[in-house]
């Protein structure tokens, strides 16, 4: 191919490209570089910004409120990914056989993923509310109960924890389903032929080889953690005492209820760093493990 | 060009264009269009649509462009829409956030409305007018005004032979406890006294310290007064009630409180007329009082929501909004506000007969004592939502006590007013 042609190809592919690169630098990498920016100023939306350096940074390290919400993000990622993951996978091996139904399990299970966040933390909200909610007077008719539901300081995170779950699991459980229909035939075949049961085939052959959709699922589902927002501010408001308050919910307070948006820009960022420091550890750990074939 | 690069080109004029803005619509020869913001959503909505109609209908020089979003999309996006220019020439406001928009310079002083005799401030609530004053200038004209009252339930209150509302707050406190019916084992089964948000609601526990000599924060906003004994008193009464007589659910937001009174569940429960419509429709026979007297003084908290001018808003704009500003604020206007929606009149030389159609109306004129809750001060929301809702729901949950906790709490509001 002559290099004009591939040229001109070229030149072709980057204008069929404008559009998408347009709205992805105006809506993402613009505001990025906004709040980066920001994040070096007391900007308080309106007014002239003054520029600050590094205060607004140094701030998070002495912030209290900054990290709680931290400990709170950490301890909610740490249950919600491996849980919902592992469901996910358990869902996934389930509704791969040809089961009666499956169609309609699948959907059921895909669904809350597509529902509102926000819509359905108002409807957990009111199952678990502990006077006029089903699940807690079920509960009680076993002789269980879980206090006083979302204000309850011991349960309202794993309230919230609960909904996040319940919300994302059916989401990877579509990711494993493709990455279990991606196996070849022929692997799994072999593996029977040789006399393997199902923990066997499961674990020398299946596990494996869905180690690059695991690594995909891992990494979304704690970006999905990091960024818990909705059924905080739905269900609990951050409280009972700042017990569920995540980091998206301070820097939402921080910018549009105290209207620091410098201070909550420099969060943003470190939330972005944090984000981008666990990703890069598992993309580390899944690919000296992942299996090619 | 190669077609498919022209088509590809297209596509990217289209793309931009798309992401162009709008035209601010309208030229100098035709009505001045002024938008206007507010988060009147629930069953106010049709009244508020009403009076914009017939206001752009009453003449032809302007109109008003109204969007009706939640106060949290509001709150949001006000700031940044006035700084890309693209912000509402008139926008409401609750009046526990007007400090903090007035401080960023967002509105404009709205004096001549008031000097020229557009509107009469004599004839508005007080609280309005003081909610509205930053520095010595008004920055806004009243929306709507009520103050907090006590809905009870009447079937509740007969079952429990009691004669009818509580005329003190101590005596409240003891119907309360004789109102309850607690089942920890089915808290499904329970009914509540006097259900007592700490969160998402008017500030319940600022006008129970309030009525007994205590406060948050000082009238002149220089100190807390959460750890004086008055205050430490009252919460100790209250935290007690709630935690060892169970008359309310401990933690509760407004919307909870509202969801239990609905259900019959809650004998007693402090909110503004909006909740008048879904207890009628719950089907409780229900009865408005004002919240009685405390040992120091008859208090309720003010609920004011108030109309602010966009401090770029030109002259005619200006103008416009003035106009829209007297017609909301007028007797027919008020009138027919009262009527549809349970508020009292903004006007108070509105005689209580014009609006005896609405008894919700009627019972909502005679709150007294409305008081602005951390009124001027631009860390309200930090003071209210930092402090105060964390400190009484340690309080209420047994995490210390209030002679502990309320000091505690003075000192972190007393850091947030020396950052005033």
């Amino acid at each position: 191919m002559s290099r004009r042609i591939q040229r001109r190809r070229t030149r072709t592919a980057l204008a069929f490209l404008a559009p998408a690169l347009t709205v992805i630098t105006v809506f993402v990498l613009w505001p990025m570089a906004s709040a980066l920016r920001a994040s070096f100023t007391d900007s308080r939306i309106l007014g002239e910004a003054e520029w600050v350096g590094f205060e607004n940074y140094t701030r998070l390290l002495s912030d209290d409120r900054f990290t709680n919400a931290l400990k709170n993000t950490a301890w909610y990622a740490l249950v919600t990914t491996p849980v919902s993951v592992a469901l996910a996978l358990g869902f996934a091996l389930l509704l791969n056989r040809r089961l009666p139904g499956r169609g309609a399990f699948r959907a059921v299970l895909f669904f809350p993923f597509v529902a509102s966040l926000g819509v359905v933390s108002i409807a957990w909200a009111f199952l678990l509310d502990p006077q006029v909610g089903l699940v807690n007077h079920w509960l009680n008719q076993i002789g269980l109960s879980i206090g006083d539901g979302v204000r309850d300081p011991d349960w309202a995170m794993p309230a919230v924890m609960l909904v996040g779950i319940w919300r994302n699991t059916g989401f990877f459980m579509v990711m494993y389903l493709a990455g279990l229909q991606s196996i070849p035939r022929d692997i799994r075949e072999a593996a029977v032929i040789d006399g393997a049961g199902p923990v066997g085939r499961f674990r020398y052959v299946t596990w494996p080889l869905l180690s690059n959709t695991t690594m995909f699922v891992m990494i979304i589902a704690s970006i999905f953690a990091f960024q818990a927002f909705d059924q905080m501010y739905v269900m609990t408001a951050g409280g009972p005492f700042f017990r569920t308050e995540t980091l998206v919910m301070l820097i939402f307070d921080t910018g549009f209820r105290d209207f620091e948006m410098g201070y909550a820009s420099a969060m943003s960022w470190a939330l972005v760093a944090i984000i981008l420091l666990l990703s890069l550890v598992q993309i580390g750990y899944f690919r000296s493990r992942a299996v090619r074939y | 060009m190669p077609r498919r690069a022209q088509l590809a080109v297209v596509a990217l004029v289209i793309a931009v264009a798309g992401c162009g803005g709008d035209d601010d619509g309208g030229d100098s020869s035709g009505p001045t269009t002024i938008t206007f913001w507010n988060g009147f959503t629930d069953a106010d909505r049709p009244a508020v649509e009403e009076i914009v109609n017939r206001f752009n209908e009453s003449q032809d020089e302007v109109v008003v462009d109204m969007t009706i979003q939640p106060w949290d999309v509001i709150n949001q996006t006000l700031l940044s829409a006035y700084s890309a220019g693209e912000g509402p020439t008139i926008v409401a406001m609750g009046a526990e956030q007007f400090a903090g928009y007035v401080s960023t310079g967002a509105w404009a002083p709205i004096d001549e409305v008031y000097d020229e005799g557009l509107l009469d401030p004599a004839t508005l609530p007080a609280a309005s007018i003081e909610a509205t004053t930053y520095e010595g200038e008004r920055y806004g004209v009243p929306m709507s005004a009520a103050a907090g009252m006590l809905y009870y339930n009447r079937a509740l209150f007969d079952e429990a032979g009691l004669p009818g509302p509580p005329e003190s707050l101590e005596q409240l406190a003891e119907y309360a406890v004789t109102l309850t019916d607690y089942h920890p084992a089915d808290e499904t089964n329970s009914v509540y006294g006097f259900a007592l948000p700490d969160h998402g609601a008017l500030p319940h526990w600022p006008v129970l310290l309030w009525a007994d000599g205590g406060g948050v924060v000082a009238d002149d906003n220089s100190r807390s007064l959460l750890g004086e004994p008055a205050s430490i008193e009252a919460a100790e009464f209250w935290t007690d009630l709630l935690i060892n007589e169970h008359i309310s659910p401990i933690g509760l937001s407004g919307v909870e409180g509202d969801n239990l009174f609905a259900a019959g569940k809650a004998a007693m429960v402090i909110n503004g007329p909006w909740s008048s419509g879904a207890f009628t429709e719950a089907g409780i026979d229900y009865g408005i009082a004002p919240i009685p007297p405390g040992k120091a003084t008859q208090v309720s908290a003010a609920i004011s929501v108030n109309m602010h001018l966009a401090a770029d808003a030109s002259d005619a704009e200006r103008a416009a909004a003035y106009q829209f500003f007297a017609f909301w604020n007028s007797e027919e206007s008020q009138t027919y506000w009262a009527i549809e929606t349970g508020y009292p009149p903004n006007r108070t030389d509105i005689p209580p007969s014009a609006v005896a159609e609405n008894p919700t109306s009627a019972g909502f004129a005679e709150a007294v004592g409305a008081r602005l809750y951390l009124q001027g001060l631009t860390k309200a929301s930090q003071i209210n939502d930092d402090v105060v809702i964390p400190t009484i729901q340690r309080m209420t949950r047994g995490e210390g006590t209030p002679a502990e906790l309320l000091p505690e709490a003075a000192a972190q509001i007393d850091a947030l007013l020396a950052q005033e």
